[in-house]
Parts: C-alpha cells; sequence; structure tokens
C-alpha cells in the first residue's frame, strides 16, 4: 500500500505540472486545449478526454489500481472546481464546514467532515496567500497524501 | 429519352413518393403526430430549426411527412458516418428520432456505436431534471425579466454544486454596436445554441456574480423521459441551432420547446406576442402534479443580509469598524461577517481587489481558520417572495374615472407589459418599474367627444435601497407621451412627448422607501400656445416615498419641482399621491390625485381605475 501511495505521490506531481502547462487558462486539463470551444459537446468531450488521460499515464506508472481513485480520476475537475469558486471554497474551509468544501472532498473521494476539519486546521499552508487554483489544488492534494488520518479517509491507506 | 417522357416520369416518381410520405404519417395517431411534429419542433407548418444539417429530406423544414419517410430509409441504411457537425453515424446523430421510431415500430433494432452520446450521458447521469430561474436584475436591462436553464441531478447525489446545467443562449460572436445588437436581438440576427456547464458556474454567475436569487423546480419526470429528453438535446446540438429571438424563441420559449418531446400534452404558452422566463414557470407549475418540489437558493447578498441578522447590534458596529479598519475580529461571527462581505466586494470589483484588499481577505479567513469549529449554516428568510409562479399576468386593461379640474373623463388604457411601482410585489423583484407599449383613450363628458389620452413606448424604474455594504445607484428612464394643462386659448389641455431620466439613491427603513432623484425631462410638441419653441427641457428634482408594509395595500407618494428655463414661467411642481389595493394578484383598485402647479395656476386631478392583469 506504501508503495501505491509513493506511485501516487510521483504521478500527482507529474500530471499536476504536465496539465497546468498545457492549461493556464480554464483549468479544464489537455481537454481544453484540444476542444476550445466551449459547448454541449466540448464539455463532455473534453471530460472524456482528460479521464483517458490520466487512465493511461497512471497504467504507464503501474498505479492502475490507484488511478482508479477520485483524487486522480478526477484531477482536471478539481482543479475547474476550484478555479471556478474559489472564493466560496477557501471560505468555507477556512469555516470548517459548506456545500463547497464537501463538494471538493467528493471530487477527490475523501469524507467531507474529515476533510473540512483537516482543511481548516492546516488552512495555511493550503490556502496560498495569492488566489492561485492550481497550488491550491496540489496543496490539497498534498494534505491528502501525508495526512494519515485523512487519507485514511479518502481510502487511499 | 425525350424531355417530355423525362419529366413524366420525375412527375410520376414525385408524386408516389409524396402519397406514400402522406400515407406513412397518416397512419400515426394524433399523439404520435403531435411527438414527430415536437421531435422536429414545427409550429405553425415550419420547423424553427434553422441548420440544414437538421433535415434529412430536401423539404424537411415544411414537410414533415417526407422528413419522416426519409429518416426512416437512412435509418435502415444504417450509415455508421457522415451525419451532424461530427459525422456520426445517422442513428448517433439523430439520436432521439431512432429512438423514437423504433419505440413506435416503424424500425427494427439497429446495431450502431454511439460512444460519444453514452459517454456524455453517463458523464450528466441525470435522475431528475428542474427548471431553474434565475430572478430578474433590474440594473441590467438584458436580464431584467430574469433567465431560466435546465438542472440535471446526479443520480450519484454527491453534491448539487456538481451537477450539470443547460441553457438556450443567443451566441454573440461580433462585438455590435449597441443598436444594432439590439435590432439582430429582436429580428433573429444570432445564431442561439445550447449549451452545457457544470451547475456551480451557473450558481457562481447568479447567484454569487450577480446576486440574483435561483429558484429550482424539480420536475415529475420518469428516467424514460429523462433519457428521452438528453437524447433529444444530443440531438439539437449535435445538428442545428435555432436563431434567437429575444422577444420569443428565447431561452424559455426552447426550453418549453425541449420539454415537450417527453411531455403527454405541449406547455401552455403565454398570449401575448413575447415569452418571458417567468411563462415557463407558470406553464410548469400550471399542470398538476409536474413540479413535485420547489427549492431556493439565496442571492450572495441575501446570506449576507441573514449573517447580519445573526449579529447584535455591538457586534455589527464591530463589523464595520474592522472592515473600515482592515483589521481583525476575535469574534467567529464577526469574522463570518466579514468573509462574506469581502466576498461581495470581490465579485462587485470582477475579482480585481488591489493588493491591500487582497491581503485583507487572506488574514480574513486565515484567523477564522485559527479559531477552529464550525461556522453554522445560513437559513435565509425571504423578505419578499420574489418566486415568480406567484407574479400577476403581464397585459393590463385598466378603466379610469377622472376629473381634472373641473373636467371629468373616462379613461381606458392598455398595456403590454409588465409591471409597475404600484402592482402587486409577490413574485418579482420589489421596487422596479418596467411598463412598455401602453395606450388609453380618454372620453369628455362635458365635451362629449373621444380623445387621445396618454401613452409610453417603454419606461424602467429601478430603485435600490442602499444599505453600508451595498451602493448601487437608483434610476429611471422613460418615453411617454402625457397630458399637461396650459390654460391658453388654443390649449387648455395638450399631449406632450415627454423623454426623462433621473438618477439618485433610495433608502429603507421600517417598510418605507425613501427615493431623491435628479435628473431632466424634455418635453416636446409641436402644437402652437404649448411652449414657446416645440421642445422645452427642463432639469428635475423627484422624491419618491414608498410603502409596501402591507402585501395588499400600497401607498406611494411623489414630490418634485422642475425648471422649464425657457419658459415664463418657470418654476412648476408636482404631488403625486396614490394608493392601490390589490384584491387578487392580477387585479387592483387603484386612487390617485395629482397636484400640479406652474405659479399661476394650481390643477389637480383625482382618479380612481380598476386594473386586471391577463
Amino acid at each position: 500500500m506504501k508503495k501505491c501511495l509513493v506511485l501516487l505521490g510521483l504521478f500527482l506531481g507529474l500530471i499536476s505540472t504536465n496539465l497546468y502547462a498545457a492549461d493556464s487558462s480554464s483549468g479544464c486539463g489537455l481537454g481544453w486545449a484540444v476542444f476550445k470551444k466551449n459547448s454541449l459537446v466540448s464539455s463532455s468531450l473534453r471530460a472524456t478526454t482528460n479521464a483517458f488521460f490520466l487512465n493511461t499515464i497512471a497504467m504507464t506508472f503501474g498505479t492502475s489500481g490507484c488511478a482508479k481513485h477520485s483524487i486522480v480520476k478526477n484531477e482536471a475537475k478539481q482543479l475547474h472546481f476550484s478555479e471556478t469558486n474559489y472564493p466560496q471554497l477557501v471560505a468555507q474551509m477556512s469555516q470548517g464546514q459548506g456545500e463547497y468544501v464537501n463538494s471538493m472532498a467528493g471530487l477527490m473521494g475523501c469524507d467531507s467532515a474529515v476533510f473540512s476539519q483537516t482543511m481548516q486546521q492546516n488552512f495555511s499552508q493550503v490556502v496560498p496567500s495569492a488566489d492561485s487554483a492550481k497550488e491550491l489544488v496540489q496543496n490539497m492534494q498534498l494534505q491528502v497524501l501525508t495526512n494519515e488520518s485523512l487519507a485514511r479517509s479518502c481510502g487511499i491507506i | 429519352m425525350e424531355l417530355s417522357k423525362k419529366f413524366f416520369l420525375t412527375f410520376l416518381i414525385l408524386g408516389a413518393a409524396s402519397i406514400q410520405a402522406a400515407s406513412l404519417f397518416q397512419k400515426l395517431d394524433s399523439k404520435q403526430q403531435r411527438q414527430w411534429l415536437n421531435l422536429l419542433h414545427y409550429t405553425e407548418g415550419v420547423s424553427e430549426n434553422d441548420s440544414d444539417l437538421f433535415y434529412l429530406s430536401e423539404r424537411g423544414k415544411i414537410n414533415p411527412e417526407e422528413e419522416l419517410t426519409k429518416t426512416i430509409e437512412l435509418l435502415k441504411k444504417n450509415e455508421v458516418k457522415g451525419y451532424g457537425r461530427f459525422n456520426l453515424s445517422v442513428a448517433c446523430a439523430f439520436r432521439s428520432r431512432y429512438e423514437w421510431l423504433h419505440e413506435n415500430g416503424f424500425i427494427e433494432k439497429l446495431s450502431f456505436k454511439c460512444e460519444p452520446f453514452e459517454k456524455w450521458k453517463k458523464e450528466i447521469n441525470a435522475g431528475d431534471v428542474s427548471v431553474v430561474f434565475s430572478t430578474a436584475y433590474p440594473n441590467n436591462p438584458a436580464s431584467m425579466f430574469g433567465h431560466t436553464f435546465l438542472k440535471f441531478h446526479n443520480k450519484n447525489g454527491k453534491g448539487d454544486l456538481l451537477d450539470y446545467a443547460t441553457s438556450f443562449e443567443a451566441k454573440i460572436l461580433t462585438q455590435d454596436w449597441a443598436p444594432i445588437y439590439a435590432w439582430k436581438g429582436i429580428f433573429g440576427g444570432y445564431p442561439g445554441l445550447y449549451d452545457l456547464k457544470k451547475y456551480y458556474s451557473k450558481v457562481a454567475e447568479y447567484n454569487h456574480a450577480e446576486n440574483r436569487d435561483l429558484y429550482i423546480y424539480t420536475l415529475n419526470l420518469n428516467q424514460r423521459q429523462i433519457d428521452f429528453l438528453l437524447m433529444h438535446l444530443w440531438e439539437l446540438y449535435n445538428t442545428t441551432y435555432f436563431d434567437y429571438y429575444f422577444t420569443w424563441e428565447n431561452c424559455s420559449y426552447q426550453l418549453s420547446r425541449l420539454l415537450d418531446v417527453v411531455l403527454e400534452k405541449n406547455l401552455e404558452l403565454p398570449k401575448p406576442w413575447y415569452y418571458l422566463p417567468s411563462d415557463l414557470v407558470k406553464a410548469i407549475n400550471k399542470e398538476e402534479g409536474f413540479v413535485k418540489k420547489v427549492t431556493y437558493r439565496a442571492s450572495n447578498q441575501k446570506k449576507f443580509q441573514t449573517q447580519l441578522e445573526t449579529l447584535n447590534t455591538k457586534e455589527v458596529k464591530e463589523l464595520k469598524k474592522h472592515f473600515k479598519e482592515k483589521t481583525l475580529s476575535e469574534n467567529r461571527k464577526v469574522l463570518d461577517a466579514l468573509i462574506k462581505w469581502n466576498q461581495l466586494e470581490e465579485f462587485k470589483a470582477k475579482g480585481q481587489l488591489s493588493e491591500t484588499e487582497k491581503k485583507y481577505q487572506y488574514e480574513t479567513l486565515a484567523k477564522r481558520a485559527s479559531l477552529g469549529g464550525k461556522s453554522p449554516e445560513l437559513k435565509v428568510q425571504k423578505k419578499w417572495n420574489n418566486d415568480p409562479q406567484y407574479a400577476h399576468l403581464q397585459r393590463r386593461l385598466e378603466y379610469k374615472g377622472s376629473i381634472v379640474d373641473t373636467r371629468k373623463y373616462h379613461q381606458i388604457k392598455f398595456q403590454s407589459g409588465y409591471t409597475d411601482l404600484m402592482s402587486y410585489d409577490e413574485g418579482l423583484e420589489p421596487f422596479s418599474e418596467f411598463k412598455f407599449l401602453a395606450l388609453s383613450l380618454a372620453y369628455d363628458r362635458e365635451e362629449d367627444k373621444f380623445e387621445e389620452g396618454e401613452w409610453t413606448l417603454a419606461s424602467v424604474t429601478s430603485l435600490h435601497p442602499i444599505e453600508f455594504y451595498s451602493r448601487e445607484v437608483s434610476w429611471s428612464v422613460g418615453l411617454n407621451g402625457i397630458k399637461r394643462y396650459f390654460g391658453n386659448e388654443t390649449c387648455e389641455f395638450c399631449s406632450v412627448t415627454r423623454l426623462h431620466a433621473l438618477v439618485g439613491t433610495s433608502f429603507y427603513f421600517d417598510n418605507v422607501l425613501v427615493s431623491s432623484l435628479i435628473g431632466a425631462r424634455f418635453d416636446y410638441s409641436s402644437r402652437d400656445g404649448v411652449y414657446k419653441e416645440n421642445f422645452s427641457p427642463a432639469p428635475e428634482i423627484k422624491i419618491i416615498a414608498l410603502s409596501n408594509e402591507e402585501k395588499r395595500l400600497k401607498i406611494k407618494i411623489e414630490f418634485g419641482p422642475q425648471l422649464y428655463f425657457l419658459e415664463n414661467p418657470r418654476f412648476n411642481y408636482e404631488l403625486d399621491s396614490e394608493i392601490s389595493y390589490t384584491f387578487t394578484p392580477n387585479f387592483d383598485l387603484r386612487l390617485r390625485s395629482i397636484l400640479e402647479s406652474n405659479n399661476k395656476v394650481d390643477v389637480s386631478t383625482l382618479s380612481f381605475s380598476l386594473g386586471v392583469y391577463y
């Protein structure tokens, strides 16, 4: 399981860099770059593309078991959600509860109560002083990986 | 082959084909015919779809019978690509047509792949559908009537915000000059398309950025209906667009037509020449049991107002002090209010906060986190019910009996829309008025003759109460035809065309709104004896007091002086008092007194009116 965790950490670091490089504007992952037109079909295909993209890399890294976890599958969604809802999300993280922080917990596959509490307790490490959604997602993922009780609630260990 | 023979054969083939087509369509029962016409979006013999990609037969836009025959023919061939915008198989591109024809026994079950659709549908994973109404935003003319979209509730129920929503929107790809924009908008110059976004994007736009409430009406649809609705939505996006007309083929009308494809009977269309977002809300609520649940999502500003109500006077004072001095509180409740206030400021500034403001926002959040504990969830108590299903109808017919000075009049007035300051507020945003296309005919009892009455082309008033956290302006503009007393031989009472524009501030306390506005009016009349020139501008001030303490009883007093600097005498003032009592949302009684003085003579008008919205 620890091997899985390490691989997951490496994988997250890598795809974060790649995805952010390809997607500085909207946070919709590679799909955004491929399907630039914001439309009914492109939205769905974007999601599909991102899912394919993530799974393919995960399999290359031999983390296919871990890659089925929401934290990996929903990376692009986490980023889009954070970017669109940054003010509400960080406000509720500081307040220890709310629908935005619960939704983010859902996108990461974690228990919302544990997730909210951990984010509040580690607020200054998780929320960057500048409003950067990508840094926020990276820091939340790091918390999931390094905080034992949160990792347990997310079903990672 | 001789030309005449060729022509004769072609004629025979076409004739046979049309007989076949007609007979096939005629075989459908009335319910099936309605469904087929709905799938093609037919209205009065023509389809409203505007792209050729939508029609499989040459005359599909005007001939649903031919379209039926051709669709069956092509589906039977089961070609794997070449249809719609994305080069899909015919059954995949026309997903709902195929489903309907198969269910109704016109074609066998086909073996075809439609992976993009299946993935798209799986991602949406809809178990429920809601019509969402975003309330009006009076300070933005484009949104004055509100907006509607559909929300697909994900079956996994992991979070309302993560659901998908679709709306029909005009795609404005060019930066048009405002009059061109209006022209194109009214006369279908922009294409309209369905768009799919995450629901949280809609919430961010309406609830947070524009401070508009959302009403969510969850529909009583079964899974088969929901799946079919998605198939049709997919088909529309893949194959067509609709010219967008702001007054009729707009967001709400198209959603209504979209829902029609899964309903036993079509939703009722409004009687006036325009279709408003509230008409869709009324139509779905008119069908008994069709709306199974109504949910309310308050705007960010209303949430903040609720938060303020949890603070005592000392805490409110503390809040204001901290916000002004950019300092931090040790009180959780005050910090929570500061966080919300900072958010309101951020949305107001469209995210462009100064470095100091950003720093303060971050420090507030960090401080709040350091205190720990959960903030309680806010339950917003509505001061006004702005749920549009309870609003009065739009067209107004009014009888008015009046005494102007010593003359008695009977007046009949017709108003095409929409609401005014004295109308019943329920279901609408209070303190706002939008009147358009009104005309009255007056009968002078003494002279025993009919004469032209007053008219309104358009008149908009938006009175926003100022709060310490919100300083939106109040304003009023309009173009009206009024009757004014001049008292000379050539013109005792004469018609004047008046354009006015006013701006100012409003305050609300003890259930009374008080507005002070400043601006100008510009009167025009070509008749002799009215003004020295044909026109006369006049700066003016207006004070309005409006009470709506009792829901059905409204009292309004307006007072204002004007300076007609080109005339003699120059000064004029008006004192206008009005009381309205609403018996039902669509029926009211009004009493009004106007006292006008132009330094020479006072003219008083007393009137009572009975008005019906229909």
